[in-house]
């Protein structure tokens, strides 16, 4: 008789228990909340970290791409060099911020907007408030099995709670801040709500930004959008060359909401960005469009999971990447559309710019169709700068480092001229330029 | 100005031009002319030092530099402009924002400042004013959607603006009605000066009764056949180019 097959854990999924084990006492919550705490890491436990044959994960080999884990991250005492981490400077907005996944008062902006009220999950938590807890429990239920959202639900240690009230204007968009800062890599884990009444109107940014360090964010964001209420999610994730970047969106939106995502990815040395969305009412309306640069042996992901449940809802992801070095990035998209739901209309556009022999570009669209009158597309494309317009840019008189610029921003224009908020738009369209000019002659 | 001696280019390992001898003297008009597959464009694009024409042989010297091994921004900002047959259309690239990129590039590259924007607002209103190019042209992106004629116009205007001292003219009356052939040929006429050289590349001679030029250079199977005055023109029209192509033979 064969001896019992044992499972050889990976040293990263060593730390990760271990680390479990040294927290799960001092993480925020009632009793309630430890168990499912509990019970979320031991699925994790079971499975392990997603590897090239569990298919949602297919090129985001983690087993692999995560050497260690480390301890969860220290409180910082002084947030002194947190400022300089501001991707959005000069721009107008409230400010969330959270310092190695822990609220910093002294950071944000006080004052709120009419119509906004802010909790923050540590807080809310730690004085057994049973309506954010269950929450949380029902932003991750639906997608607890993926290994990403399981550890967020074993470790998340705080967050903020967003709550626009119905028919809310907000003008001003609100920023949560996700910043890791000292000089010790650590793990951070939040998990952010936000709820828009019946047709509130808003603008939330999510930035992530950090240091040059081995330290790893595992953010999960819920939006939850009520009737006809129309929200702006733009996502910039900059984080520190050498981090881990694992971040889930959850969205659902009732009848009639809109829904406007943008996804910038620029930093870290593995990044996941993964969207969850599903219609729950008719007339819906998402519009994702992203945007991945990446350079040396960058890794980025971009998965969404698009499930249409209802009819005469409309989705649209435009994705472009822009790679050079080693650098690799991932696109997938899963469009469901159920049985009943017809008049669907779905398309998904995903572009690549390959700079280098060496980068790689891989699009994994996937449309699956039961119902019989909809209009559904999906096409990707990926292949270098037009020599023909680099020429006609060079005889001008333009550098040559100028010109490819020039070029990949026009490339990229369709996705970010459509960021809502035109100071937050030219904003990133900054974070984009020095992104390459830092990279010149590099490539 | 420019002095072009026993100039070898080869695209893709095969040999285009094969020897060709040209003298442009500063302030002076020459018209290259041949049939198709002569050598026109492959003279202008290496002169304008475009990637993949591989000079074999020979050196083509710009006021008395050879420019052989600098790169086509090196050239551009030195006074080489190339105004194109077929100008590239740039979606999510603004006119405006390109004209300022290129002209403050060169600027640059020449040790002089950038232009201030109502400097630049102010220039390009002026020249862009002769040309018929209007405001809403230059607020949308490169060439795109630009008939023929607005594209050439849209070239003699970068060459208006950035001042080059030898302008190379591929074509430039292709894709042109009668109209717009007389406002780009006056747009170029306008340019004519002591300090400038240009070269005219065409097949017909219909160009070269709105551009007149000082010399006519008749190219064919990469080198040049035959020079002479304005006259060639009418002379070619008459009989064609197979005599010439003959005596090269």
């Amino acid at each position: 008789m064969a001896a019992p097959s044992t499972v050889r854990r990976t040293p990263a999924e060593d730390a990760l228990i271990e680390r479990f084990g040294a927290v799960r006492a001092e993480l925020p919550g009632s009793a309630e909340v430890a168990g499912w705490r509990e019970a979320a890491f031991e699925r994790f436990a079971e499975a392990g970290l997603p590897h090239r044959r569990v298919e949602a994960w297919k090129y985001t080999d983690l087993k692999r791409l995560m050497a260690s884990a480390a301890p969860v991250a220290a409180p910082v005492a002084d947030l002194s060099g947190v400022a300089a981490m501001d991707l959005l400077a000069g721009v107008e907005r409230h400010r969330l911020v959270f310092v190695n996944g822990r609220f910093a008062p002294a950071l944000s902006d006080a004052g709120l907007p009419e119509g906004v009220a802010v909790t923050t999950i540590a807080e809310a938590l730690g004085a057994g408030d049973k309506a954010v807890a269950d929450a949380l429990a029902a932003a991750s239920a639906p997608i607890a099995e993926d290994a990403a959202v399981a550890l967020n639900t074993a470790f998340l240690s705080d967050g903020a709670v967003i709550r626009i009230a119905a028919a809310a204007a907000v003008a001003t968009p609100i920023e949560i801040a996700n910043v890791f800062a000292g000089a010790e890599a650590g793990a951070a884990t939040l998990r952010h709500l936000v709820v828009l009444g019946a047709d509130a109107s808003a603008d939330v940014i999510e930035t992530f930004a950090g240091p040059d360090l081995a330290y790893e964010t595992n953010a999960l964001t819920a939006l939850d959008l009520g009737l006809g209420a129309r929200l702006g999610y733009t996502r910039l994730q900059a984080e520190g060359g050498s981090a881990l970047h694992l971040g889930t969106v959850s969205a659902r939106i009732a009848a009639s909401a809109n829904l406007q995502l943008f996804n910038l990815m620029i930093g870290a040395a593995v990044a996941r960005a993964q969207v969850f969305f599903a219609f729950e009412g008719e007339g819906g309306n998402l519009d994702i469009r992203g945007a991945t640069l990446g350079d040396d042996r960058q890794h980025a992901d971009v998965t969404l999971m698009v499930d249409h449940a209802v009819p005469h809802c409309t989705s649209t992801e435009t994705l472009k990447a822009v790679l050079g070095g080693e650098a690799r990035a991932v696109f997938q998209g899963n469009i469901l559309v159920r049985q009943h739901a017809q008049h669907t209309d779905a398309r998904m556009m995903l572009n690549a710019l390959l700079r280098s022999e060496t980068a790689e570009f891989d699009a994994k669209p996937e449309l699956e169709i039961y119902a019989d009158d909809v209009q559904c597309a999906h096409g990707a494309t990926s292949g270098a700068l037009d020599e023909n317009l680099l020429f006609y840019l060079l005889s001008r008189g333009i550098p040559r480092a100028e010109a490819e610029e020039l070029l990949i921003v026009a490339f990229l224009g369709q996705v970010l001229q459509e960021i809502p908020n035109e100071t937050v738009a030219a904003a990133v369209s900054g974070l984009v330029e020095s992104w390459l000019a830092a990279r010149r002659g590099t490539k | 100005m420019l002095e072009i001696k026993n100039l070898h280019v080869s695209v893709d390992g095969r040999e285009i031009l094969k020897g060709i001898d040209l003298v442009v003297p500063t302030g002076e008009v020459h018209a290259i002319m041949g049939p198709n597959g002569s050598g026109k464009s492959t003279l202008s694009y290496t002169i304008a030092g475009r990637d993949g024409y591989e000079v074999t042989a020979g050196e083509i010297l710009f006021k008395g530099e050879d420019i052989v091994g600098m790169s086509a921004d090196e050239r551009a900002a030195k006074g080489v402009f190339l105004a194109f047959q077929y100008p590239m259309e740039i979606p999510g690239v603004a006119t405006m924002t390109f004209l300022k990129t290129a002209l403050n590039a060169q600027r640059k590259a020449r040790g002089e400042g950038e232009m201030s924007t109502p400097d630049f607002m102010r220039l390009v209103r002026e020249k862009s004013a002769l040309l018929k190019v209007t405001q809403d042209m230059l607020k949308r992106p490169l060439n795109v959607g630009f008939s023929g004629g607005e594209k050439k116009r849209n070239e003699v205007l970068q060459m208006a603006l950035l001042e080059p001292s030898l302008c190379v003219l591929d074509e430039t009356d292709s894709g042109l009605d009668i109209d717009a052939l007389k406002v780009v040929s006056e747009g170029v006429n306008a340019l004519r000066s002591p300090d400038r050289s240009m070269i005219v590349i065409t097949h017909y001679q219909r160009l070269l009764d709105h551009i007149v030029p000082d010399v006519i250079h008749v190219l064919s199977k990469g080198r040049i056949v035959k020079t002479g005055g304005k006259e060639l023109a009418h002379e070619l029209e008459a009989k064609g180019y197979a005599d010439f192509v003959e005596d090269a033979a």
